[in-house]
């Protein structure tokens, strides 16, 4: 089953290095965000594991909904 | 219902329930020159109970028979609201009727809609001084307004007289704010001429705002200083608005566009990061590495504290990403200033007024009334850029250990309130005090 993860780099990582060695252990990259050493992507849940062993990566995460109220509700 | 204690909304609602869609049902007297007093006298002989908008905030008991007054009187007008079907409105009805009587005209409170429709400068002002006067005699929340021009404070909305946004002599100009959003309405008529810079991280979708959510922050945190008919909403009037569509048109997104959001604001410098948003669980590592590195560039990013709690039962833990300790957790209060039933609690940094909260909303509504968290954060994104703008030094972390500071103590716990309530900088009289006055009044 396919996940969006997002990948924190350590700080100070080269971003696209990085993201290269995570393409290459099974992540889909979708985003560098360079400013925030940040790389977005896909991956089968199974590669979770992989993507953390990637030197430069310090977390793996998967991407959470983010839902607002209907606009006509008062509560936002 | 068209008591002095009504919320201007509250009347909206019953009147245009009853299909009167201008008319308050409160009743405005004008006072011939010089005859104020005899002519509350008179209402007084009738049984009325007056109050006046000056020195409510002395008195201690604001909650006794001021609260009942059905009188307000705006001394350096020479005018006063009176409450529908009283007493007073028989007499005062009498007097004006009558040649050379103390009152001059009694005329309907009309609500004030854009466009012509009324003498919108006027009225707005009277409506809002109204809507001031009724949280100096219930809340005491937005009270002590200072020697500033009476008309200007009264022509705001709560949450900008209860920051002191409006007794700042700074508008955020050349700092740059962030709001990440469902974007923004361009077309909206109180922005015109006004640069916008924007990108959309919605695929398919501009970043015109299709929800409200996004115009409504943005107003709050950079709407004008003078929009034409209503009460001032905005606090960083000169402030460089930055658009990020994070969230579609229906209200969704996920953590992946909102961080793609983030990196695009961090890009482009913006001083300040304003996020109404967030979902449940975390801290995540991304927010909070995320959070820090935008600090280390200089970038503040202040986030939405969540609305889950139903208190007093209920206290619902804070959202992401306002959970992770580098973003700025702000929680919600009311008129009373007291904490919003539904704020969130825990990892709260500091509380600003997310209740009934008036701002921008997409034409052709253009204007309405919120209240969450989310309006909250705009609130402080706001201020943040007053002080940001105070003082160049005043970036990232510094900015946020001043907002912190300065914050207005309140009487409950930090993990609900934080430092307090968020504080515009004002004009001479800096709370930094000491030798740090010259660098924080530097202009």
């Amino acid at each position: 089953m396919m996940a969006e993860y997002i990948v924190t780099l350590a700080a100070g990582a080269d971003a696209a290095r990085v993201s290269n060695a995570l393409a290459r252990a099974g992540l889909s990259v979708r985003q560098v965000l360079a400013e925030l050493s940040i790389v977005t992507g896909e991956a089968d849940a199974g590669r979770a594991d992989a993507l953390r062993a990637v030197p430069g990566v310090i977390a793996v995460e998967t991407a959470h909904e983010i839902r607002l109220p209907p606009p006509d509700d008062p509560l936002q | 219902m068209n008591g002095l204690q009504t919320t201007p909304d509250e009347l909206l609602e019953a009147a245009q329930a009853g299909g009167e869609s201008f008319h308050t049902g409160r009743q405005i007297i004008t006072f011939r020159e010089g005859r104020v007093e005899e002519g509350l006298r008179l209402l007084s002989e009738a049984g009325a109970t007056v109050a006046h908008s000056g020195g409510l905030e002395d008195q201690d008991d604001q909650s006794g028979e001021a609260g009942d007054a059905d009188v307000l009187v705006f001394d350096e007008l020479g005018v006063a609201l009176i409450a529908g079907g009283s007493a007073a409105e028989e007499v005062a009805s009498a007097e004006a009727g009558s040649d050379g009587g103390a009152i001059q005209a009694i005329e309907p409170e009309t609500f004030v809609f854009p466009e012509g429709l009324h003498p919108q400068s006027y009225l707005a002002g009277f409506s809002a001084a109204a809507e001031r006067i009724r949280l100096d005699l219930f809340g005491g929340g937005a009270a002590e307004p200072d020697e500033e021009d009476a008309g200007s404070l009264a022509a705001a909305t709560w949450g900008l007289l209860a920051t002191r946004a409006v007794s700042s002599r700074f508008s955020g100009r050349a700092i740059k704010v962030a709001v990440l959003d469902t974007g923004f309405d361009f077309r909206h008529p109180d922005f015109a001429g006004r640069p916008v810079v924007e990108r959309s991280f919605i695929s398919g979708q501009p970043s015109q705002d299709g929800h409200g959510h996004g115009t409504h922050c943005t107003g709050t945190a950079c709407g004008p200083r003078t929009p034409s008919g209503v009460p001032r909403y905005g606090i960083g009037y000169e402030a460089l608005i930055h658009i990020g569509k994070v969230l579609s048109n229906s209200g969704s997104g996920t953590s992946a566009g909102v961080l793609a959001g983030m990196n695009w604001a961090v890009a482009n410098r913006c001083t300040i990061i304003s996020m109404s948003l967030g979902g449940a669980g975390g801290p995540y590592d991304y927010y909070t590495e995320a959070g820090r590195r935008a600090l280390a560039a200089g970038c503040l990013i202040i986030a939405a504290a969540g609305n889950a709690s139903a208190r007093p039962g209920r206290i619902a833990p804070v959202i992401a990403p306002a959970n992770s300790p580098t973003i700025m957790s702000v929680a919600a209060l009311d008129e009373r200033l007291q904490v919003a039933r539904f704020s969130c609690g825990g990892k709260v940094d500091i509380a600003a007024p997310g209740v009934n909260v008036f701002s921008a909303l997409p034409m052709p509504r253009r204007h309405g009334t919120m209240s969450g968290t989310s309006m909250a954060t705009p609130h402080v994104a706001g201020v943040a850029a007053l002080w940001a703008q105070s003082n160049p030094r005043l970036r990232g972390q510094e900015l946020r250990t001043v907002l912190v500071r300065t914050a207005r103590r309140l009487p409950f716990p930090p993990s609900d309130v934080g430092a307090g309530l968020v504080q515009a900088p004002v004009s001479a009289a800096s709370p930094l005090g000491g030798d740090e006055e010259g660098a924080y009044s530097s202009e």
